[in-house]
């Protein structure tokens, strides 16, 4: 899932309208150690930088504490990989693969 | 007294003038617990009209005033996509009843800032507030400390420390609660920027003012996705998509889905400044967590205790429910010997009412039990630990993780199962849920596998294949069930699925209080909700295998069923059940096994003119014996392997339990019970059918 769009695809549920995919959320700079949560492994740790705002799950994971500045780390995945335990300043949360491409995390050594 | 027999009965209606205070906050903070100690036992369960979410309130008596306490369902924002989540908006906003004086937030102390963010929202909504701080004890013993009045003072409004589970802090919150009736306070949020002014202003501009929606709701519609607040306004979706991004427009600062969250969060930032202080890092999770959300340890535990679950109320449920069952006949027979000078009265009575009543209370000890482990997985934490470990089994067809223990429990019997699915928040994968579950091979199919098989398989094909087709029924309802659930899923259910996003509470020692009355809560609610309507049906299919009453022989059961409304039916419809491979009297017997489907075996007992009606080996025989008397098939077996497997996969299809009928009615309306009974017997027929031609056309 290293392409938002698909991501984004795969989020379209229950007959929603996508919102057309804006400039800044596909222009996020995949530079340097910047990735999406899904995309987190076994042992790392990050900074939440930024989420897919159009998307109707990145609301509610705000509520739950996922915005900007918040720091998580990779926890476990379940069999076969999905879903994915993370660790955030806000508690321990379990989201599905597809629910954590819509945040941008700055990976931490 | 007055007000116990109230409290049985469900209905102690609460004063219409007294003042309503609404509970609401995140999930796994505390707030039934709260709601217990504030309400006592002073509650009623009832449904929210027309959506599926359960509405608790309770009376609180605040110094001989009584006031009504609304527990909302917890949540974590107030943006709402579906109905279900709009409850809590329209209960704040006094859409649903009356306007709440006052709102108690409910938040974990160790999470204070994410529990505030809902606090926010509600303020906005411009309704008073208390904030009532749980888990202390558990954050302070990881190190943390609070300045609790520095908080209140910087909010504007009172804030409680509170322990739910000790009771700490409850007279407190009370005596606040008492005094924030009085003198109501709003919690300080700073005013909105001018661009949401604007936006706003544009939308109740577009927006017709007879809809009467309130600013803050416009600001509510303006901030969430796609909010369920609209409905009430009820333009199509490509007016609102327009309209929202038109005043969207107006909202330049950020993406416009984040303004809200990032103005609540710099606000609440400043405001916590220097009230919580942290002395140690946060602990790492336990040995004992790392094993049981192991991808392979962690399932095989759960497994494991799964299945002493199971065992557990199974064989803790079945000496319960035999003296049940042995009770009722008991007073069957005292009052068959009382009624004997009225036959219709006593038939009534007998077969009728007791049977019905006894129909009902049967379900109790197995739907304590189930309500006793569930609460136990739920307030240790383990329920989400284990929906977790289960999600990707069941994620593909609409369903969650949370899915499994209620369908695991429907292999016992559907009716614990269906309540097991209230622990299911999604109400698309709980509607799936209570969907499917009836195909699970429940323990009322067992005695028609047994007979089937006993008779024509185990005397054919050996011991080895009657237990491998045993098995295989049983599995056979779980692999229907998942296609049906992807299918309807797909293309047939169009609620929008929540995203599973799901918090890891800590583990946490169950009260044993709240256990207990949840346990009691669930059986007085079956009994109650779904009593009337089982009783209700047994009377109605006594009455339709009653009557006319055979002139001929009244003492021959077998003649009267033959010539009952049920049998007459039977016999009009067999052509129906031809393909199938059954004759009127197997038609009969199923027709007669709709209401509950082990019926069939005391059914067939009854047509085969038996006298010991469960004497299997008899009945067996009779069958083996049984000839068609007319037709092309004339003098040829009715009972050949094939009809066997097709009568079996029809039971294990078909929707023959008139109590998992009632209770789906009961949980997620008529509608849906309809749509279940309709498509399980059409499967069921059609698996039958198939069943049927195909084994005969391989065999010849």
């Amino acid at each position: 899932m290293t392409n938002p769009e698909r991501g984004a695809d795969d989020l379209l549920m229950g007959g929603r309208e996508p919102d057309s995919l804006r400039e800044e959320d596909i222009a996020a700079p995949v530079r340097g150690r910047r990735c999406l949560l899904s995309e987190l492994g076994r042992g790392e740790s990050g900074v939440v930088c930024s989420l897919l705002h159009h998307l109707p799950v990145s609301q509610r994971l705000m509520a739950l504490g996922l915005i900007p500045g918040c720091r998580l780390r990779f926890l476990r995945n379940a069999l076969w990989g999905d879903p994915m335990m993370v660790e955030t300043t806000c508690g321990v949360i379990c989201l599905r693969r597809r629910e954590a491409s819509v945040v941008w995390v700055d990976r931490e050594s | 007294m007055n007000k116990r027999a109230g409290w049985w009965r469900g209905h102690a209606k609460a004063d219409v003038s007294a003042k309503r205070v609404v509970l609401i906050g995140n999930p796994n903070t505390g707030k039934t617990t709260l709601f217990n100690r504030l309400t006592g036992s002073r509650q009623r369960v009832g449904n929210y009209p027309g959506i599926t979410v359960a509405r608790k309130s309770g009376e609180l008596r605040l110094g001989g005033v009584s006031v009504e306490v609304v527990d909302l369902p917890g949540a974590y924002s107030l943006a709402a996509s579906s109905p279900d989540e709009r409850i809590a908006c329209d209960v704040l906003m006094g859409r649903s009843g009356e306007t709440p004086a006052l709102a108690v937030c409910t938040m974990e102390a160790a999470h204070l800032q994410r529990g505030l963010f809902l606090a926010c929202q509600i303020a906005d909504l411009g309704v008073p507030l208390i904030l009532a701080v749980n888990f202390m004890d558990e954050a302070m013993a990881r190190g943390m400390s609070f300045d609790l009045g520095l908080l209140s003072s910087r909010l504007g409004v009172p804030v409680v420390a509170t322990s739910a589970r000790s009771g700490h802090g409850v007279d407190d919150l009370r005596a606040t609660i008492q005094a924030g009736l009085d003198e109501p306070r709003h919690m300080t949020l700073p005013s909105w920027s001018d661009a949401v002014h604007d936006a706003t202003k544009f939308l109740a501009r577009e927006i017709p003012s007879n809809h009467r929606l309130r600013e803050s709701e416009i600001r509510r519609i303006l901030f969430d996705h796609d909010s369920a607040l609209f409905d009430v306004v009820g333009y199509p979706k490509a007016q609102r998509a327009d309209l929202l991004a038109r005043a969207r427009t107006y909202l330049t600062d950020g993406h416009p889905l984040a303004h809200e969250s990032a103005a609540h969060h710099k606000h609440l930032t400043s405001a916590l400044d220097g009230v919580i202080t942290c002395q140690r890092p946060p602990t790492q999770p336990s040995r004992v967590d790392r094993l049981l959300t192991h991808p392979v340890v962690g399932l095989i535990i759960f497994a494991v205790f799964m299945f002493l679950v199971f065992q557990a109320i199974y064989s803790l449920a079945t000496p319960a429910m035999d003296a049940i069952e042995g009770g009722f006949g008991w007073l069957a027979e005292i009052f068959g010997a009382w009624l004997e000078p009225l036959p219709v009265f006593q038939s009534l009575v007998c077969d009728g009412i007791l049977a019905g009543v006894g129909g009902v209370l049967v379900f109790l000890p197995q739907i304590f039990l189930l309500f006793f482990f569930v609460s136990l997985m739920e307030d240790t934490g383990y329920m989400a630990r284990a929906a977790f470990l289960m999600d990707k089994l069941f994620g593909w067809c609409g369903l969650n993780g949370k899915s499994f223990v209620p369908l695991l429990s429907s292999y016992a019997c559907a009716i614990p199962g269906l309540y097991a699915t209230r622990t299911i928040e999604d109400p698309k994968a709980r509607l799936l849920t209570i969907l499917i579950a009836p195909l699970m091979s429940c323990s009322a199919r067992l005695p028609v596998y047994l007979l089937m098989i006993g008779a024509f398989v185990a005397p054919v094909y050996g011991p080895t294949i009657a237990a491998l087709t045993l098995f295989a029924f049983h599995i056979l309802g779980l692999a229907v069930a998942l296609p049906v659930a992807w299918i309807v899923n797909r293309w047939i259910l169009k609620i929008p699925s929540h995203p599973f996003v799901l918090e890891m509470p800590p583990y946490r020692c169950p009260v044993p209080r709240d256990v207990l009355w949840r346990v009691w809560l669930g059986g007085r609610d079956f009994l109650q909700r779904a009593g009337g309507i089982i009783l209700a049906l047994s009377i109605i299919i006594w009455a339709l295998l009653s009557f006319p009453k055979s002139e001929m022989t009244g003492s021959e059961p077998a003649v009267q069923i033959e010539n009952s409304y049920l049998g007459l039916a039977g016999k009009a419809i067999q052509p129906l059940f031809a393909p199938a491979g059954y004759d009127w009297k197997l038609t009969i017997g199923v027709l007669a096994s709709f209401p509950a489907r082990e019926v069939i075996v005391s059914t067939l007992g009854i047509i085969y003119r038996l006298e010991g009606d469960e004497d299997l080996p008899s009945l067996a025989e009779a069958m083996r014996a049984e000839k068609w008397a007319s037709g092309p098939r004339r003098g040829q077996p009715v009972f050949t392997v094939a009809t066997a497997l097709s009568l079996m996969v029809f039971f294990a299809l078909c929707m023959q339990c008139a109590s998992t009928l009632a209770v789906t009615a009961r949980e997620v309306g008529f509608r849906y019970a309809v749509i279940t009974f309709v498509y399980m017997t059409a499967l069921a027929w059609m698996g039958a059918v198939l069943t049927f031609q195909g084994v005969t056309a391989l065999w010849s």
